[in-house]
Order: structure tokens, then C-alpha cells, then sequence
């Protein structure tokens, strides 16, 4: 797309951009935190210390225990890993199943009917209550959760790669490519596709970000990640019962959530500032507004995090 | 207009027609007998029966579902398993708790966000700016329940200034109720406004970037009139439509919210609704919550279309 294809072009602009950068060396720290720690100091997030219940950060814990007298930061890395996998994989499934459902729905138009009536019923019903109704009907797992998150992200990546790939089609060179012959499955998959992965990228980080605030509050609710699997909703959960005596278990969940929210909320925008330029030249934040009109929901808004 | 409200109207249909497909198949997604899962692997066969019988679930699914809609749109959503009363009287008795705290976070947002974006737009690049942006994208990602949590260990727990958790009706007790409701209401209200304020400023900047704010500049009208008067009326409308489509995350926000701070609404008859497995109670919150937010942006539509003729004149309004 456009002068600025070059391989190295998009590089140095990728690692120029501060959004990207800060948000890609925040979202590092936490994978660090949830994969490489770990097995380097053998934390284990369930052993079980009843002689050292509720203690306060020090040599032998550093962030002190949880009510079972289990490692805070062993069970903040686990819970990490827990929502690092839960989000990527919910961001991978929906990114995937929203991509096929609106090029499907783009090329033809029967099902274009079908689909999106489909979306729209999906993305009446409030997010969070949707992805709870789901998880608590399927039965408290990770794979469950990740399916019944996956429902309720789904209909927003179709409605954007749809509008996105109507909007390819009647361009000029679509146009071109369908007079010298080519087919719908042609068009879809070699101009079509192509030209959708960049938006789909911007808000596929999104729906990671959505996904983890989202597992956290169902953990919390305790339709999420079952016990004793932690989850900083667990935690979060843990940790409110016992808020006056171990307020760590509270600041450190709380902290471990926001900061990888934050990052993929930096590089989602900072993706978007790459792929849209017009979007910060014309004034607009970017990342909002689009996310808005391209969803038309609340799980945008949830993005605002009132989960 | 009527001709705009009847189309707006009829494009519910399909919509509602989904919802309620989804909300049905709830129950059914469990895996094995419902009845089993609700009652439990102590309970006997002839008590599974007895509940199968109870539900319809012996009956064929389509026929389950038509049964089941037809009651849905009467109100009628069964009864609750534990609660010895219908849903639609649980729901109707938890409601005030969350409606309360629904508007009260509401009215936090707006406060903060319409004059913190608005400023921020018209001193577009000062520091005043960069704050409210830095603010407002760190405040999008602190979860709700989490700034709940924080709050109360700072004021409530650290500082003593306020109760922790609680609940009592305004309508009873102003001064105690709006005391408890405070901490909630910012809690849930400031997640709202880090998004609402960057939809106010958004707004405000294409308004002011426009030609007839600059034909006004040119014409003398000083930059305060400009704001309020020209600008602010104009950016009004995509920022009630914003807070129409944050209705959806208000409901659902006051649904946790309300955990933390033990408040007696939706989020508690929902949570032990999970914990129970009370299905009927599930579907009910879940439909009334949709109910809800589809009526307000119904409302955000209409007004819309009432206030600027453009849209309910359009083909595809």
C-alpha cells in the first residue's frame, strides 16, 4: 500500500513510533514476567506454606503470601501467564473466525445478511454479560473461557473487516482485476485480504487487551479461570476479603493487570497512528473514535475498562 | 420522524430475534443434563426427573424454545430455582441498587470528561492537554473493580474518610446512601470518563476545525463564545451518542462494581445466580440488561434524528 512499502520504510517508522515502542517493551517485561521468571527461581504458584499465611513482603517472599501462605509473585507471574494465554488466544480465534466470517459476508451477499443480523444480535447484549452468561453456562475452564470470550469478540472483527473489505472492492484496482477476469475467491484473497491484515492487526491488540480485562472480571466474579489456577482476578477476588491485612495481594494483581493493559493499549494505538496516519492528522485521538463507529458497542467501551 | 421511528423500530426484530435464540440456548450449552448440573452428582434420578419436567427439557428443543419466547415477551421469564420467587421479581428487586449507581457513575463522567475534553481540545499541545490524554489512557486501563479496590484502600481503609462497603437507598437516607454511593459511583463513573474525555475532545477538535468556526473567528465572535456557543453545540450530539454506546459497559460496569463494594443489586443476584446455577435468573439478567441498553440507544437514536433532521431524513437512517 501506497509509497511507504518498503520493508525498511515500515521498520524504521515501527521502531520510531513511541507509542509502539513503550508498549511493546511494557507487554515484554510481562512475558518475561509470566514465562521466564518462573522456572528460572522454581517459583511455584501452589505451594502451600500454613506457617507463613498472610506475611508481609521479604527476603523469602518478596511480595509476602496469600491467605494459604502461597508466593504472591509466584502467583502473579502464573496469573500472567493465565491471561497472557487466555488473551492471545482469544485475540488469535476471534481475529481468525471475524476475518473469514466478514470476507465471507463482503463477497457474498446472502450470507452478508445472514451474518451480520447474526452480529448485531451478538453485539446487543453487553459484552462482560454476555461472556459471563457463556462461561457460567459452559462450566468454569480455560478452554471454555476462551470460547465464550472468543463469541463475544468475534462479531466486532467481522463488522470491521467486512466494512474494510467492501470498501477495498470498489477501488480502481479491484475493479481492474475483475476485468482482465478474475473471480470473487481471486479478489478476496489476493487484494481483498491483503489489504485488511493492517486494521485487523490494530484491532485484534485490542481485543487482547478487552480479552484480559475481561478474564479478570469474570475470574472475580468466579465464572473465569476455577481455583486454584491462578488469575489476577483470583487474586483480585483473594485479596478483597483480606484488603486490611495483606493489601499486597490487591496492589500487586492490580498493578500486574493495568500495566499490561496499558501496553497493549500503547500499541494498539501506535499500530493504528502507523496504518492510518490520517486518523492523528485530522485532530482525532487515535484509536476511539474508530473503534467506536467500527464496532458500534460496548465492547470498545469496555476497552474503556468499566468490566 | 414517525416513519424514522417505525424504521428504527422494525430493525430491533431481527436483532431481539438473535438475542433471544442466544439467551435460550444458555441453558443448553451445559454440558450433559442441565438438570444434573444444577442439582448436583448427589442428587437422585427421580429429583434430575422431577426438574427436567420442571424446565421442559424433555420436550423438543424448537418447542422449548417457542414456549420459552412466548413467556419472554409477556415479562414472563419462570421462576428463579432458589429464590422462591419469579425472575422478573428478582430482578425488578435488585435493580434500584444498580440503577442508582448506574447514574450516579454517570453523572461523575460526564462531569469530569465534557469540560476536562472540551479544554483539552481548545488548548490542543499545552500541558493541560497531555495530562488529560496521559490520564485518560492509563484511566482505560484500570478495570472498574480494580479502581474500586484501589479507592478503598487508599480512602477508605488508608485515609478513613469514607465506609467501605454498604449500601443504603437515597431515597431513605440521602446523606448515609450518597456516602456509600460515593466510592462506587467514582470507581465505575472515572473508568467512563477516560473514554468519554477522549470522545468529547475528539469531537470539540473536528467541531472547531470545521469552516463555520472559522467564518465566526473571522467575523470577530471572541474565542470563549465560539467555544460555548458554536462549538459545544455541535460536538453535543456524538457525544450523547457515546454515552449511549457506553450504556452497554455502564450496566455491566455497575454489575461488578457492585461486588466490591457489597452493594445488594444486579452483580450479586447475578454472581450467586453462577454460583448456584440458577439458569432462569441467568437469561433474565442477561435479556433485562440488553433490554435496557438496546431502549437507551434507541432513545440516543431518536433524539438524534429529532435534533438533526439530516439523519432521519437519510435512506439508511
Amino acid at each position: 500500500m501506497g509509497e511507504s512499502a518498503s520493508g525498511r520504510g515500515w521498520r524504521t517508522r515501527i521502531l520510531t513510533n513511541r507509542s509502539v515502542l513503550a508498549g511493546g517493551t511494557l507487554l515484554l517485561l510481562v512475558v518475561v514476567l509470566a514465562f521466564a521468571l518462573p522456572p528460572m527461581f522454581h517459583a511455584d504458584p501452589f505451594a502451600v506454606d500454613p506457617a507463613h499465611r498472610l506475611a508481609k513482603p521479604g527476603p523469602g517472599h518478596l511480595l509476602g503470601t496469600d491467605t494459604f501462605g502461597r508466593d504472591l509473585l509466584a502467583r502473579v507471574a502464573a496469573g500472567a501467564k493465565s491471561s497472557l494465554i487466555v488473551g492471545g488466544a482469544v485475540a488469535g480465534l476471534s481475529g481468525l473466525l471475524g476475518t473469514v466470517i466478514g470476507l465471507l459476508a463482503s463477497a457474498f451477499t446472502v450470507m452478508d445478511h445472514v451474518l451480520m443480523r447474526v452480529c448485531d444480535g451478538l453485539m446487543a447484549i453487553p459484552a462482560l454479560l454476555l461472556a459471563v452468561a457463556l462461561a457460567a453456562a459452559l462450566g468454569p475452564s480455560v478452554p471454555n473461557l476462551i470460547a465464550a470470550l472468543t463469541v463475544v469478540a468475534t462479531p466486532s472483527v467481522a463488522r470491521l473487516v467486512r466494512s474494510r473489505a467492501l470498501a477495498v472492492t470498489s477501488e480502481t484496482f479491484v475493479e481492474a482485476s475483475r476485468a482482465q477476469g478474475a473471480g470473487t475467491w481471486h479478489v478476496t484473497v489476493k487484494h481483498v485480504l491483503p489489504n485488511v491484515l493492517s486494521v485487523l492487526a490494530v484491532q485484534v491488540t485490542f481485543i487482547f487487551a478487552d480479552a484480559i480485562i475481561t478474564e479478570a472480571a469474570l475470574s472475580f466474579l468466579g465464572a473465569g479461570v476455577p481455583t486454584p489456577q491462578p488469575s489476577w482476578g483470583n487474586i483480585l477476588y483473594d485479596g478483597k476479603g483480606v484488603i486490611l491485612q495483606a493489601p499486597m495481594m490487591t496492589i500487586a494483581a492490580s498493578a500486574a493487570l493495568v500495566v499490561t493493559v496499558l501496553a497493549l493499549n500503547l500499541l494498539g494505538d501506535g499500530l493504528r497512528d502507523l496504518v492510518d496516519p490520517r486518523a492523528t492528522r485530522s485532530g482525532r485521538q487515535p484509536g476511539m473514535l474508530t473503534r467506536l463507529v467500527g464496532t458500534r458497542r460496548g465492547d470498545v467501551v469496555l476497552q474503556g475498562g468499566p468490566a | 420522524m414517525l416513519n424514522y421511528t417505525l424504521k428504527r423500530l422494525l430493525a430491533l426484530i431481527p436483532v431481539l430475534a438473535v438475542v433471544s435464540v442466544v439467551i435460550f440456548a444458555l441453558i443448553h450449552l451445559t454440558p450433559g443434563n442441565p438438570a444434573r448440573a444444577i442439582l448436583g452428582p448427589e442428587a437422585s434420578a427421580a429429583d434430575v426427573e422431577a426438574l427436567s419436567e420442571r424446565l421442559g427439557l424433555n420436550r423438543p428443543v424448537a418447542l422449548q424454545y417457542l414456549e420459552w419466547l412466548g413467556r419472554a415477551v409477556t415479562g414472563n421469564f419462570g421462576d428463579s430455582l432458589f429464590l422462591r420467587k419469579s425472575v422478573t421479581q428478582a430482578v425488578a428487586d435488585n435493580a434500584v441498587p444498580t440503577a442508582q449507581l448506574a447514574i450516579a457513575a454517570l453523572v461523575v463522567a460526564v462531569a469530569i470528561a465534557v469540560p476536562l475534553g472540551t479544554l483539552a481540545a481548545r488548548w490542543r499541545g499545552s500541558p493541560l492537554d497531555a495530562l488529560a490524554m496521559g490520564v485518560s489512557l492509563v484511566g482505560m486501563a484500570v478495570p472498574s473493580f480494580v479502581l474500586g479496590l484501589i479507592l478503598i484502600l487508599v480512602l477508605a481503609v488508608g485515609l478513613r474518610v469514607l465506609p467501605v462497603a454498604g449500601y443504603e437507598s437515597v431515597f431513605d437516607d440521602p446523606v448515609r446512601g450518597l456516602r456509600y454511593l460515593l466510592l462506587p459511583a467514582i470507581s465505575l463513573g472515572a473508568v467512563l470518563a477516560a473514554f468519554l474525555l477522549r470522545t468529547t475532545r475528539a469531537a470539540v477538535l473536528d467541531v472547531l476545525a470545521s469552516d463555520y468556526i472559522q467564518a465566526a473567528r473571522s467575523r470577530g465572535v471572541t474565542e470563549s463564545r465560539l467555544l460555548f456557543r458554536h462549538t459545544l453545540r455541535n460536538a453535543g450530539l456524538p457525544i450523547v451518542t457515546a454515552v449511549g454506546l457506553t450504556f452497554g459497559a455502564l450496566i455491566t460496569g455497575a454489575v461488578v462494581t457492585e461486588t466490591i463494594f457489597n452493594i445488594p443489586g444486579i452483580g450479586s443476584l447475578l454472581v450467586n445466580a453462577i454460583k448456584r446455577r440458577d439458569y432462569p435468573v441467568l437469561q433474565g439478567v442477561v435479556m433485562f440488561a440488553t433490554l435496557a441498553y438496546l431502549v437507551v440507544n434507541l432513545a440516543v437514536d431518536l433524539v438524534y434524528g429529532l435534533v438533526d433532521p439530516r439523519i432521519r431524513l437519510s435512506g439508511n437512517g
